[in-house]
Order: C-alpha cells, then structure tokens, then sequence
C-alpha cells in the first residue's frame, strides 16, 4: 500500500516537474526570442501559398541558396554581392512542439542521381536560418560590432490548411450558403454527381442518423479529394483539414457535411432547431473544427508573421481555364483577409505584430519563356488584387516576382521560336513550345490556347554536386525584398 | 543613294498610273502549345544557370527590372525626437525657473504659476486627444471606401461584414444612421460583394446624391451670381472663398462628416489632389459654355456676367469634387457630371438676366 502510495507520489511530482520544466524552458525561449526581435534580429517569415504552390520545393531551394551561398547565384541579395555574408546555419526552431523542417531529406531527393521533387507537407514543420553578417563599416562608430546575426524563422505547413482560415469569421450557417452557391456552378457541380441531390434534399431540421452523416462525409471528402488531385485542380477547397487532417485526437471534429437547403430557414428557426438534428449537430462541430483546430493554428502560425510571401501558381491555373483562375483568386481573396499589413514599430510588433513587406511571387516561373515573365508578373498582380490593394493601402508598397525555387529547364531555339527543354519523370529529355502568357486575364475565347494543351511536368535538374546550389530564378530578389533591409 | 537623286532630278518623267505594290508581309512566328522530342543541341546537357534579379535569361539583362531603392538619411527620426526633447527640457526649466522666482517673491504667486502650468498641459492634452480622435474618425470613410472597393473586386464574407460595421460605427450617433439602418434591414442576406455595395449605393447613398447635388448647384449659382453682381476683384475673391469652404463643409455634412478644422483641412487636401488628378479629364469651362449654351451666350451676358458663370462653374466643379472625396463609395454608375450642373446654371443665369421684351 505504501509503495503504490509512493509510486502514485513520484508519478505525480514527475508530472509536475516536467510541465515545470517544459514551462520554464519555453518561457526562456520566448523571452530570448522577443529580445532578439527587440533588437531587430529575429524575422519571422510567413510562407503562404494554397496547396501545390510549391512552397516546400521554395523553402529547399531557399535554405540551400543561403547555406551553399558561395557557389550560389544571388547577386541581387545585398549581403551576398557586398560579400559580407560570413556563414549560414541552419537551426531548429526554439519551440519544441513543432518538427524540423525535412530540408536534409528534400535536399537530398532534389540533388541525387534521379532528382525528385520534394513530397507534399502533411503537417507543420519550421527552421531558423541563422545569417552571420559582416556589419556595413560605419565611419561614425569606431565601437561598433564587426558582425551580427540575423535569425529568420521560417515555417511550412499543408497548404490546404490555409483556406480554413477564412471559416474563423463564418458561421456554419454562412457556409452553408457559401457552399450552396459554389456546388450549383461548374466545374463543382459536375465533380459532386449524385452528392448534389443528397446535399439539397436532406432535411438540416431532422434528426440525425449518424450512419448517413458517416456516408455522407466520406462521399464529401471523396468530391474534395477530387477537386484537389483532379486533372485541373481547384483552389478554393473547404474545410482543408478534411484532406490533410495532421496530428487529430477526436476524428469527430472532421465529421460534418454542409446541407445546402439550410439557406431556405430563418435564423430564428435555425437557432429553434432540436439538438439532434442535422443541423445542430453539423454546427456544433463546425464550431469546435474552428475552435480546436483553425484558431490555434491561425495564432500559432500566422497572427506573428513580420514578412510574408505569397506563393502562387499561376501558370497551372492558366493552364486549366478561366473558371480556375477565378476560383483561385477567390480562394486568394479570401485569404488575405487574415493578414493585417501596416508598419509597425518595434515594441507595438511584439504585441500586435504585423507584415510590413510582402511580395507577391508568380512560382514555377521555369515552366515559361523567360520572355513571358513580366507578362506573368502582371497576370499575378491582377490575381492578387484584393491583397496587393489592401497591402498598398496600408502602406506596405508589395512587390511581385516571377519565381522560382528551382529551375528545371533550359530555353531553347525550336522551329524559329522560343522553347524549353528539360527531363520528364523518367528521366527522357522532353521539350515544348508554349502558347504566349497574356499580361490579363484572358477571356473564355482567348483561353483556348491554353485549355487544348497541358504544360507538361519536368522533374528537377541533376545537380550531381552536393555543394553546388541549385539554380533557380529570382530567389535573390525575394530574399532582397524580405530581409535585405535587416542585413546592413 | 545616287541612283534615287539621278532619278528624282529627272526631267523625262510622264504621267502614268499604277498600283502600289503591298509589302511582303513577314509571317512572324505565331507559338502554339506543342509537345517535341528536344534534338542532340536542344538537350539539356548541365543543369541550366540561375536567373537572377536584373536578368531575363542568365547574362541577358532585363532592363525593366532596373530600379534604385530609396535610402533614407538614417537618424532623421531620432534628430528630431532628440530636438523635441530638448525643446520639452528647455520649457520645464524656464517654467521652473520662473515658479523658483515667483516662489521667492510670493507663494501665492508661485502656486497660481503653477495651477496655470498644470491648465496648459491638462488643456493640450486634452485638444491633442481630440484631435486625434477626430482624425481617426476622418480616416474611417477613407476605411469604408478601401473596403468598398475590395468588395466589388471579389466576394469575401468577412470583408463585407467589416464594411457594414465600419458604415455602421461611422454613421453612429449621426442622422444618416436611421437610413443606414433602414438600408442594411433591406440587404438579403444572401448578397455578397458586389452585390452589398451595390444595395447600399442604390439605397443610402443615392438620395444623399441627390442632396449633395442640390447644394452644390445651389452654392455654384449664388457664388456666381455674387460674382457677376460686385464691381471688385477683391471682394470676388473673399467671397467665392468664403462660399466654396461653406460648400464643402455642408457636402461632408451630408454624407456624414463633421465640420471640423481637422475635417476641413484633410478634404481640401483630397479635393486639390482629385481636382489635380481630374483636371485634364473633366471639360473644361469655356468648352462647356460653347456645349450648353452656343453662341447665344455671348449676345446675352455681359463680360461681367460670363465671368460670374465662370466662377459658378468653377464652384460646381470643387463641389463634384467634394462629393468624390466625401462620399463614403465610389460611384458604380451614373457619376454625376460638371456638363448636367452647367446646363442647369447656365439656364439658371439666362433666367435672371435676360433681358425682358
């Protein structure tokens, strides 16, 4: 009896003295951190791109660039054309809770013998890129330091998370409607089949069978499966983590279907429903999928954000059709929503921080003549619209870019016009010549070029040198335009 | 080039005709999406070289990505605290050296020197809380009109909500908010975007238009018409002054801004800058009259009276702009225009001064 009283003790106090210690050291970490960005040395940068934008292909690529500096191609980056940047070191990030970003593993499936791109993020992951800088000479401080270090925070996370973001303001009801209206218009209608009637029929007022709500939820997770890995793939896709659920205790939180006839009742009749109905019990876990997974998310990731870079792929949008490209910059629009722009001085960042530079890069850039960048560059801003404004605005001047992380192709010569070359997933040298990209979004008649022919995939160049960066375009600008300002 | 003037100074030459020959259009390549097995040359042999910023292919400058940063002369921002600082130090030390004084040649003295020190910085604070105060509700419809325009541009819920609320906190407290309310009680609530600005510009603010237009054709036709009737150029000026700054404060009033010195001060600061924008685009005076009122004009007025018409033209022209600045959207459709107000000031001065048969 003794003995088991002593055990229960020690488990206890144990307990105790691990979340004491857990407590203590993530209390050190974030007082180390808010003191380095007191002193203007620690950027947290925001890498935000819907699903398949690329955005673990452009963290490897940057990571690599800035640890292979010496061999890399960055000329437009300040501390590297005045060869004043001394080392880069590549750090976990302080909170122990989130994993390393697999820059070890990506890097090594992009510079093996057969290349390949870096695999889709399941969950959150983050790193700290340490740049130790020589200090720009200042001939008025004889006792300035000779360097310092700038450390950027860099976190990834699936894509498909971030349309969740917008639900934050939505109620289930709203999204309902929301939904109600995207399922009566192609291309959605079509992708749902059968599960349009079934969504439009059942009654939101009758009680809940829980074995037709199962049906109807895996059907649903099926038509998003669908929209995303589709030939022409969607952007707009809600709620994300139905597709990428990541590290989920209770599987209910993901159990709810948006019934499209709730928009026929009257709130106050919607508020009168029985709690065993469709829509009460849909609504009550909408809220906790909100609460328990969208919000910690939203303040953990992206309320702490100082620069951000907005990733997306414009070309695969033009490639699908007009009705891709507008369901992109809806998702888009929706999106930046979530981000406050504005300066900000330093001790009022600590407390509400906000993004004082972003840039707008238009990714995959390689799959294009480089003839066609600033033609895509316009096409981008008139995409991004609604955040390049409101960022403009605020007083946050956006930049937008062609990018990217890695350049796979070469421009060739073919047939008296320009055209690219590369290798195809099996390794088989592949070229094509593609329609011109229009500087605005084209109408339906003059998307034709685009619709009746897909942009073939390269695989990524062989870059047999471990210590040989790989090539990319514009990653120097990027860095330029986020950080470039912190490194003098 | 001897051949062409040998042949131009020729004397020989008869009359003849004949076709132009069209020139051989050069059929420039037109690219199509096409798929091709890359030749031994076209293969990608070493991995390709990055692009990097400046360059449209590597070693090939893009000259439109040619731009200088600005940089800024570091340590402005700390010069003029620090000389702030200094001027605040300065004052306290007089201010204490004069309470010292009075101390020495009478309490009373010194205690009234410093009740009358603590009023001075009690009152401005106060008139600095105020202030800023008032330019956070000026900045609120220059909030209303970004998120105006962000709705028409797309369909986001939670942008349509922040610009019901920002209308709402705006108009709160004024009489606008009875119409507002009955505006916002009539929106379906399945209207997003577009659709939410377009109800609140047809409902609320369409007959503020009307109001707004009513005052300014009102101003621009007794501007004018004091113009035309005073002999001096002085005078003119004060007046017309005096009648544009009462102008705009009863257009901001009619959509809701307060007249304010802060208020006045940041609108004329828009209007200049929508009439600079504007000018080369709007008609301009003298077209007008020929537009509206012909030649008969001139057989009409008097070069005293043309000049009033002038001014009232002038006065309309601020007032639009003042509506621009003031109106919390832009206008979707039916923007009014100088060339309506002028016709209907023109008619306005004919019927004063006409001469009667």
């Amino acid at each position: 009896m003794m003995r088991k009283t002593k055990s229960t003790v020690n488990k206890v106090s144990r307990s105790y003295l691990d979340k004491a210690n857990k407590f203590v050291s993530e209390g050190a970490d974030k007082v180390s951190t808010t003191l380095e960005r007191l002193n203007d040395s620690h950027i947290c940068l925001g890498i935000t791109g819907l699903s398949q934008s690329g955005k673990s292909t452009f963290v490897t690529s940057l990571i690599d660039q800035l640890i292979n500096y010496k061999t890399s191609s960055l000329s437009g980056f300040s501390p590297v054309l005045e060869k004043r940047l001394i080392g880069v070191k590549l750090l976990p990030l302080r909170n122990k809770n989130i994993a390393n970003f697999p820059y070890q593993y990506s890097i090594a499936g992009l510079k093996q013998q057969h290349p390949k791109w870096p695999s889709s993020t399941t969950d959150i992951s983050g790193c700290i890129i340490e740049l130790k800088l020589q200090k720009a000479k200042s001939s008025l401080n004889p006792f300035s330091k000779e360097s310092f270090s700038l450390f950027i925070e860099i976190r990834d996370y699936p894509g498909e998370w971030l349309l969740d973001l917008p639900l934050r303001d939505m109620s289930y009801a709203r999204w309902c409607g929301q939904c109600s209206a995207q399922f009566n218009r192609e291309p959605r209608k079509q992708i749902l089949g059968d599960l349009l009637p079934d969504l439009q029929n059942i009654d939101p007022m009758a009680p809940v069978d829980f074995a037709v709500l199962e049906d109807l939820r895996n059907r649903f997770v099926g038509f998003l499966e669908h929209c995303k890995a589709g030939e022409r793939p969607l952007s707009l896709i809600q709620p994300g983590r139905f597709l990428m659920p990541g590290q989920i205790d209770d599987e209910t939180l993901l159990c709810f279907v948006p019934f499209l006839k709730v928009g026929s009742f009257t709130d106050g009749q919607l508020e009168a429903a029985p709690k065993d109905s469709y829509f009460k019990v849909c609504e009550q876990r909408y809220k906790a999928y909100i609460k328990q997974l969208v919000e910690p998310f939203y303040k953990n990731f992206f309320s702490g954000i100082d620069r951000q870079v907005v990733l997306v792929d414009v070309v695969t949008a033009l490639n699908s059709g007009p009705l891709y490209v507008d369901d992109m910059r809806q998702a888009l629009s929706n999106i930046s929503d979530s981000f406050s722009y504005g300066p900000q001085n330093r001790i009022l960042q600590l407390f509400t921080p906000k993004i004082d530079k972003v840039v707008f890069a238009a990714t995959k850039a390689d799959q294009i003549v480089s003839g066609d960048h600033s033609s895509l560059v316009q096409l981008l801003e008139s995409l991004v619209d609604h955040a390049y404004k409101t960022a403009q605005y605020e007083g946050v001047p956006p930049t937008a870019l062609a990018v990217s992380g890695v350049r796979s192709s070469i421009e060739i010569e073919h047939d008296g016009v320009a055209a690219l070359s590369g290798f195809d997933a099996t390794g088989a040298t592949i070229g094509y010549v593609h329609p011109p990209i229009p500087s605005f979004m084209p109408k339906n008649t003059q998307h034709q070029g685009f619709e009746d022919w897909k942009i073939p995939k390269f695989n990524p160049p062989i870059v047999s040198n471990e210590n040989q960066a790989i090539p990319h375009i514009r990653i120097d600008s990027v860095l330029q335009s986020l950080v470039g300002d912190k490194c003098s | 080039m001897k051949d062409i003037e040998e042949n131009a100074s020729d004397k020989n030459r008869t009359g003849r005709q004949f076709e132009v020959e069209q020139p051989v259009k050069s059929n420039p390549k037109v690219r199509a999406g096409k798929d091709f097995k890359p030749n031994q040359t076209e293969k990608q042999d070493n991995p390709p070289q990055s692009i990097v910023t400046g360059e449209r292919l590597p070693n090939l400058i893009d000259y439109s990505y040619l731009k200088l940063e600005a940089i800024p002369v570091r340590g402005l921002k700390r010069l003029a605290w620090s000389i702030g600082i200094l001027i605040l130090s300065l004052i306290v030390w007089d201010v204490y050296d004069t309470i010292a004084a009075a101390m020495s040649f009478h309490w009373l003295a010194a205690f009234s020197l410093v009740a009358l020190s603590i009023l001075v910085v009690v009152l401005g604070l106060i008139t600095l809380y105020k202030y800023r105060k008032d330019r956070r509700k000026q900045n609120a419809y220059k909030t209303i009109k970004m998120l105006a325009e962000r709705c028409v541009s797309a369909s986001s819920n939670a942008a349509d909500q922040r610009l019901i609320e920002e209308l709402k906190s705006f108009y709160a407290g004024k009489p606008q908010q009875v119409l507002l309310d009955q505006c916002l009680s009539s929106l379906p609530d399945y209207a997003l975007g577009h659709e939410v600005v377009t109800h609140i510009n047809e409902v609320f603010l369409k007959p503020l238009d009307t109001e707004a237009l009513k005052r300014v054709s009102r101003f621009s036709y007794q501007t004018g018409l004091t113009v035309a009737l005073s002999p001096w150029v002085a005078v003119d000026m004060v007046l017309s002054l005096w009648r544009n700054i009462k102008m705009i404060d009863e257009i901001g009033q009619v959509y809701g801004v307060r007249p304010s010195m802060v208020n006045r001060l940041s609108m004329l600061k828009s209007i200049v800058g929508h009439l600079a924008l504007t000018g080369a685009g709007e008609l301009a005076t003298d077209h007008i009259l020929d537009e509206v009122g012909g030649a008969s004009l001139a057989s009409i007025f008097s070069v005293r009276l043309s000049q009033g018409l002038g001014v009232g033209l002038y006065s309309a022209k601020i007032g639009l702009a003042t509506i621009a600045v003031s109106r919390p959207m832009g206008f979707i459709e039916n923007k009014p225009e100088l060339k309506s107000l002028a016709k209907l000031l023109v008619e306005q001065f004919k019927s004063q001064f006409k001469p009667k048969k």
